[in-house]
């Protein structure tokens, strides 16, 4: 199972930024806030539900 | 850093969102450790989360890098939230809810908790650790084990006691672990993971999930020739490719099905396309869908759209040069990047010296279309969505990348208009024929989806007089 060629990508549990995973845990505990440029995107209505993005290959104009 | 740079290069946005992620993961098991919400029901996830923590930062890259990783924080941190608040069931948890049949918040926090056993016991195999759960994990086949490019097939259903000596302990004998079949290019090698979307609380899975691991190997080679051509054409689109994509799927041939081509934000580093037999639909298509995934990660750095101007599918009132419905501005805005991705693919080929013959036919009438849908789509942002102060300058350098894209285009020689072209299914290329047979121009073709779609009249007068085809 392991990988031939490390992430480029990083996860280290132990130096997550604090500042954000306080704001986080606060946001946890709180409503969430409406305005997408003020939240984390992890509370934030609109952003927090996704979006899937699908496409129909209508010819000749599919994207 | 500059705005085009940004647009298409800066890789930095893919480890924002990692740490984002991970500062969310660590904010809900610091929560759950407070709270204790489940007055108990957490205990076994909070050693998983301390199992998981205590491995090596490759080990958590491979692991948390999965896109499951990111469904699991995702519901975890909506339904946390909406336990601690009190709340009910999350917006992000509704699939979940229906999968469960539940509307308890808190049933449904304690179900998605459990699962955080398939990312604990994907850590355990890929460090070679061993795991016991406390009670097993009990999960519908097949699985597709994080960051492992396999998946556990057999039974509907199997009981998982936990990992040793670098495999798992399945309570009974007729599961099977299922190697992926692997797209190998340039050093790259992608698994092929038709199973990535069965899991809960997603929702929903494209076809390749009805597929065999032998339908996926049988497109392998068609997968592998398709990404060489842009490791060919676009090497820094295919490194970034290398580096965020964790496994794709291809599904098969279907006229209707809405999810024959897809990329999801919360699913990032996963997509599937059709598998048409086709290099460049292939080449096209990743493009493509990578790109929606770039623009994910944007998004999720810096807000681009305002608010209501994000809109839903629910709330589309918009026409959209790539849909036969209205969409919201959301939509018309990732379909302007990523076409304009593919249109740079098209540039590259169009500049290699053997694109000859019916290919360079097929590439001139693509670096017709896109231009004129691109800017036909800006200029719908432009008119009605509420951007950014980091948005309107992601837009304006996206119309700036236009005009560069087009009058390179005209330098090569690109006219005004031409017959449309389309792939065909021996590898090569054929003229379009519309419903009725005959030949249609590329801008003809436009001007023609516009008069049907564009309900609200919503695309002005003068920009259709300005590209109109031009009598013969």
């Amino acid at each position: 199972m392991k990988q031939d060629k490390k992430r480029a990508i990083r996860v280290n549990l132990a130096r997550v930024d604090e500042k954000l995973t306080e704001k986080l845990g606060r946001e946890l505990a709180a409503e969430p806030q409406g305005d997408a440029s003020s939240a984390t995107g992890w509370s934030d209505p609109y952003r927090a539900s996704g979006m899937k993005h699908t496409t129909v290959p209508a010819a000749p104009n599919r994207s | 850093m500059d705005h085009r740079t940004r647009l298409w290069q800066d890789r930095s946005i893919f480890q924002l969102r990692a740490d984002r992620q991970a500062a969310a993961l660590v904010a809900v098991f610091r929560a759950l450790d407070e709270h204790r919400p489940l007055h108990g029901g957490e205990i076994e996830a909070l050693a998983l989360h301390r199992f998981l923590s205590g491995q090596d930062e490759d080990v958590l890259s491979d692991v948390l890098g999965d896109p499951y990783a990111r469904v699991w924080t995702r519901l975890a941190f909506a339904l946390c939230g909406s336990v601690l608040r009190g709340d009910g069931v999350p917006a992000a948890a509704r699939a979940l809810a229906e999968e469960l049949d539940s509307q308890d918040a808190r049933a449904l926090l304690r179900a998605h908790l459990e699962q955080y056993k398939r990312l604990a016991l994907a850590a355990a195999l890929r460090a070679d650790a061993k795991l016991e759960f406390t009670t097993p994990l009990v999960l519908a086949l097949p699985f597709a084990i994080p960051a492992a490019g396999a998946s556990l097939t057999g039974p509907p259903v199997a009981r998982i006691l936990g990992v040793a000596d670098g495999q798992l302990l399945v309570d009974g004998d007729e599961t099977r672990l299922e190697a992926c079949p692997r797209a190998c290019v340039g050093g790259w090698s992608v698994p092929l993971q038709r199973d990535g979307w069965r899991v809960p609380g997603l929702g929903w899975a494209p076809p390749a999930s009805g597929t065999s691991h032998a339908f996926q190997e049988s497109h392998r080679e068609l997968v592998e020739t398709g990404l060489a051509l842009i490791a060919r054409h676009q090497p820094d689109v295919f490194d970034q490719m290398r580096e965020g994509i964790r496994w794709i799927a291809v599904n098969p041939i279907s006229d209707d099905n809405p999810l024959n081509y897809v990329s999801y934000s919360e699913l990032p580093g996963a997509f599937a396309f059709q598998g048409i037999p086709h290099a460049y639909s292939v080449a096209e298509s990743s493009v493509h869908e990578f790109h929606h995934d770039r623009l994910f990660c944007l998004e999720e750095c810096e807000p681009i759209l305002m608010g209501e101007s994000l809109g839903t599918e629910d709330h589309a009132g918009y026409y959209s040069p790539w849909r036969e419905n209205l969409r919201p501005l959301r939509g018309v805005l990732h379909g302007a990047y990523v076409t304009a991705a593919q249109l740079r693919f098209w540039l590259a080929v169009a500049k290699a010296p053997d694109t000859k013959g019916t290919l360079a036919d097929f590439v001139m009438a693509q670096l017709i279309r896109q231009p004129v849908v691109i800017d036909l789509a800006l200029g719908q942002l432009e008119r009605h969505a509420r951007l950014t102060s980091e948005g309107a300058r992601l837009v304006a350098q996206l119309r700036a990348d236009l005009a560069a894209m087009a009058a390179e285009a005209g330098s090569l020689g690109v006219p005004w208009d031409a017959e449309t072209m389309a792939m065909s299914f021996d590898g090569g290329f054929e003229p379009y024929r519309g419903d009725d047979g005959a030949p249609v121009s590329v801008r003809e073709s436009i001007a023609r989806h516009a008069r049907e779609y564009d309900l609200h009249r919503q695309i002005p007068m003068n920009w259709l007089e300005a590209n109109a085809p031009r009598p013969r």
